[in-house]
């Protein structure tokens, strides 16, 4: 009996870890404490061509996420669900910065991303950057990308589909994974604004 | 071989080639615009195939370099895209090939997709052979084909 009570206490301990590793992927409103420890500086160039870091959206909430142009099914989706959750925000959209960070860099100049990001917000944020700052960005938001090659010199980008809200003060808020949709988005912005 | 034979041969033989062809329904054939410069693009169609066994095997298009089949994988929340060989079509199955999905890959778009512009597809099966459709463009980031009739 006595290893029973100790089995049972084991699984507890054990059980409380777990709902403590996962609560704050799952809860919106997470204390900072817990938060996962994603984000942070980054050095980057955007679509326009100017050099910027973590600071330029200081003070802003921003929905990053980390694709290529050269993926027309799932990122075009995500970007898509972006835009439309900050056309469902109206003005209160103008706290938000929405980014695109891409992982193909090499393809990716800076006007490659202004042509791309033109097609879904007026707000939307192209980043590239050297191969170096870019997979030091990648580092810092936990995202993983790596470069298959497919027929002919071509190639497409394995990468992690994941969105993120960051808060104004630079800090992880919540993510959203692919098939959370525009409404999920819109409910989740509103709720942090 | 007398006329009349030839001529119930030849009747039998454009009845039958239609028929067999008309066993894989193509509904709805469209595609994403191309965003910006980029030089690839996603078709989707849905198949309905009311016939015995098929698959679809190939795909091209002379507005790309290449087309093929792709499918998705995920790997936790990392996404894989992967060529696929083909695509079953049971016997009365209907397959949707949309976002997020199956799609028709497009590598070295000759031109910019425009929405609302059409342009030809074929798609190649194991048995009913090479069937063209008309594909239409919608949105670059649009879900589903565009609206417009049939």
């Amino acid at each position: 009996m006595r290893y029973a009570w100790l089995a049972m206490a084991v699984a507890a301990v054990a059980l409380a870890f777990a709902v403590a590793r996962l609560a704050p992927w799952r809860d919106s409103d997470v204390a900072a404490t817990n938060a996962p420890d994603i984000g942070g500086a980054f050095e980057l160039v955007d679509h326009t061509g100017r050099a910027v870091t973590q600071a330029d959206f200081a003070g802003d909430f921003m929905l990053v996420y980390f694709g290529f142009t050269s993926c027309p099914d799932i990122c075009p989706t995500a970007m898509q669900a972006v835009a439309q959750a900050l056309d469902d925000l109206g003005g209160k959209a103008a706290r938000v910065r929405p980014v695109l960070i891409t992982v193909d860099p090499e393809r990716d100049t800076p006007a490659v991303l202004a042509d791309y990001v033109a097609n879904f917000h007026p707000r939307l944020v192209g980043l590239t950057g050297t191969p170096e700052q870019v997979a030091a960005a990648a580092r810092a938001y936990k995202v993983y990308y790596a470069k298959v090659p497919s027929e002919e010199g071509d190639y497409v980008m394995d990468h992690s589909a994941i969105l993120y809200l960051m808060g104004p003060d630079g800090r992880y808020i919540r993510h959203f994974t692919h098939g959370d949709g525009a409404d999920e988005i819109a409910a989740a912005l509103r709720e942090a604004l | 071989m007398k006329p009349a034979t030839l001529a119930l041969a030849i009747g039998l033989l454009t009845w039958w080639i239609p028929a067999f062809a008309g066993d894989i329904d193509i509904r709805q054939p469209w595609a994403r615009a191309s965003a910006g410069a980029g030089k690839t693009a996603a078709a989707y169609v849905t198949i309905a195939n009311g016939g015995a066994a098929d698959a679809l095997i190939g795909a091209a298009t002379p507005v790309a370099a290449r087309a093929t089949l792709h499918g998705h994988r995920m790997d936790g929340d990392m996404m894989r895209m992967r060529p696929i060989d083909r695509v079953a079509l049971a016997p009365g199955a209907t397959v949707i090939l949309a976002p997020g999905g199956i799609h028709i890959m497009m590598f070295g778009l000759t031109r910019r997709l425009v929405e609302g512009e059409t342009f030809p597809l074929t798609l190649t099966f194991e048995n009913a052979g090479a069937l063209q459709v008309t594909a239409t463009v919608a949105g670059v980031g649009a879900k589903g084909p565009p609206h417009a009739g049939h």
